[in-house]
C-alpha cells in the first residue's frame, strides 16, 4: 500500500466542488470527537404511525450545515449548496459488505468502509474503498448496551400515539469501537499507518468509528429471490 | 410535553401486550395465508389486531423481550438500570395479561382465542365450565 492509499487523519482535508466551469476548494480541519457528538445530537430521527404504516424521517441537513460551518477553515463561499456538499463529504463513510475475504479470519469481526475523504491529484475527490476495521467479537453485554441505548426515544406531541424521536446511540457506538477495535487498514497519522488499539481509538475519525461499529450489530444481508408465478413461466 | 419511552412502564406494557396479541393472531391465520390470493392476504392482514402506539414503544418493547430472554437463559447479569427493571416488570405484566386472555388447552396445550372458549380450536376437546 502506498502512502496515497491511506487516509491521513492528522492532515486537513481539501474538499473540492465543481459547479459548471468553476471549482471551489474548501479546507477542513480534523474534526474532534466532541464536534462529531454535537453533529449527532443535531440529527432528528423520527417515526410516526399512519394507520398500519410507519413513516420514518431523518433530517441531518441542519446538523450537517452547522458542522460544515464549524470546521471549514478556508474557502468559505457562503453558498448553501457548497456548505451542504461539504457536509455530505464529511459524512460519506458507509459500510460495504461485498468483497471481504478476511471476513472470518482468526475469529475476528471485520468491517469495510467506503468513504470520500479529501481531494487527490488533479483536485478530484477520491473514494477510498479499502478502509478495513478488525474487531474483537462483541460480548452479549456489549450488544445489550447498544440495543439499550439504540431504543431510547421520546414521544412528542403529548400522547402515546404521537411522534417518536429517537435519541441515537452514536456515543455508545463510539465507545464500543474503542473497546473492540483490534487493527485497521487504510488509515494513517502523519504518514504512519495506525497500529494498536490505543492509537486507533485516540486517532480514528469519530464518524468512521460510528459507521464501522454500527455494522457490527447490523444483520447480514440475505440474498432473496422472488418466487415466479406459474403464469409467468 | 414529551414522554420518555424507557420510563413509561404503562405504555410499554400496552405495546408488549399488543405485540403478543398480534403474534398470536398471526400464528392462528398462518395456514389461511398459504391458501389465499393477494386480496385474501390483504384482508387477513387487515383483520390482525392493530399496533396503536407510536413506533418507539415497539422498538423498546422488542429490546425488553430480548432482555427477558437473556435474563431467563442466564445471559444477562442482574445489573439492570431502573428503566430496564421497570421495563422487565412491564413485560411480566403483559405476559400475565396475555396468558389470562389465552389459557392453554389442558389436553394439547394450544392457546385459546379467549378464556371463554368452550371447545379447543386445535384438538376439539370440550371444556367443562365449573359453576361457582
Amino acid at each position: 500500500m502506498s502512502t496515497t492509499d491511506f487516509i491521513d487523519l492528522a492532515q486537513p482535508r481539501i474538499i473540492v466542488i465543481r459547479q459548471g466551469a468553476r471549482t471551489y476548494s474548501f479546507t477542513v480541519k480534523p474534526i474532534t470527537e466532541a464536534r462529531w457528538f454535537k453533529y449527532f445530537d443535531g440529527i432528528v430521527s423520527t417515526a410516526e404511525r399512519d394507520g398500519k404504516q410507519v413513516i420514518q424521517h431523518t433530517d441531518a441537513a441542519s446538523a450537517g450545515l452547522e458542522l460544515a460551518d464549524a470546521v471549514i477553515t478556508e474557502g468559505t463561499s457562503g453558498a448553501l449548496a457548497h456548505r451542504l456538499a461539504v457536509a455530505n463529504v464529511l459524512t460519506s463513510a458507509y459500510a460495504v459488505t461485498e468483497d471481504i475475504p478476511e471476513a472470518y479470519d482468526a475469529g475476528r469481526e471485520v468491517v469495510r468502509l467506503n468513504a470520500v475523504w479529501s481531494a487527490g491529484d488533479g483536485n478530484a475527490m477520491r473514494r477510498y474503498k479499502n478502509l478495513v476495521h478488525w474487531f474483537d467479537s462483541p460480548t452479549a453485554e456489549q450488544f445489550r448496551r447498544y440495543r439499550r441505548d439504540d431504543t431510547r426515544a421520546q414521544i412528542v406531541t403529548g400522547s402515546r400515539k404521537g411522534t417518536t424521536v429517537y435519541r441515537g446511540a452514536q456515543r455508545t457506538l463510539a465507545a464500543l469501537y474503542d473497546e473492540l477495535i483490534v487493527s485497521v487498514a487504510g488509515y494513517a497519522e502523519n504518514g504512519v499507518a495506525l497500529e494498536g488499539r490505543d492509537t486507533i481509538a485516540r486517532t480514528m475519525d469519530t464518524y468512521h468509528k460510528v459507521a464501522a461499529a454500527m455494522q457490527l450489530f447490523a444483520p447480514a444481508a440475505v440474498e432473496i429471490e422472488d418466487e415466479i408465478d406459474e403464469d409467468d413461466k | 410535553m414529551s414522554i420518555d419511552v424507557t420510563r413509561d412502564a404503562e405504555g410499554l406494557r400496552q405495546a408488549i401486550n399488543e405485540m403478543l396479541e398480534q403474534g398470536f393472531a398471526q400464528g392462528r391465520v398462518a395456514r389461511s395465508l398459504d391458501d389465499s390470493d393477494d386480496s385474501g392476504r390483504e384482508r387477513i392482514f387487515g383483520s390482525l389486531p392493530p399496533l396503536t402506539l407510536s413506533p418507539g414503544y415497539y422498538k423498546r418493547a422488542e429490546y425488553l423481550l430480548w432482555l427477558e430472554k437473556c435474563k431467563n437463559t442466564g445471559l444477562a447479569s442482574g445489573d439492570f438500570s431502573m428503566a430496564e427493571a421497570d421495563g422487565l416488570m412491564a413485560v411480566a405484566e403483559a405476559r400475565a395479561e396475555f396468558e389470562r386472555n389465552h389459557p392453554p388447552c389442558g389436553v394439547c396445550g394450544a392457546l385459546q382465542d379467549s378464556p371463554f372458549a368452550t371447545t379447543c380450536h386445535k384438538c376439539g376437546t370440550d371444556f367443562v365450565r365449573r359453576s361457582a
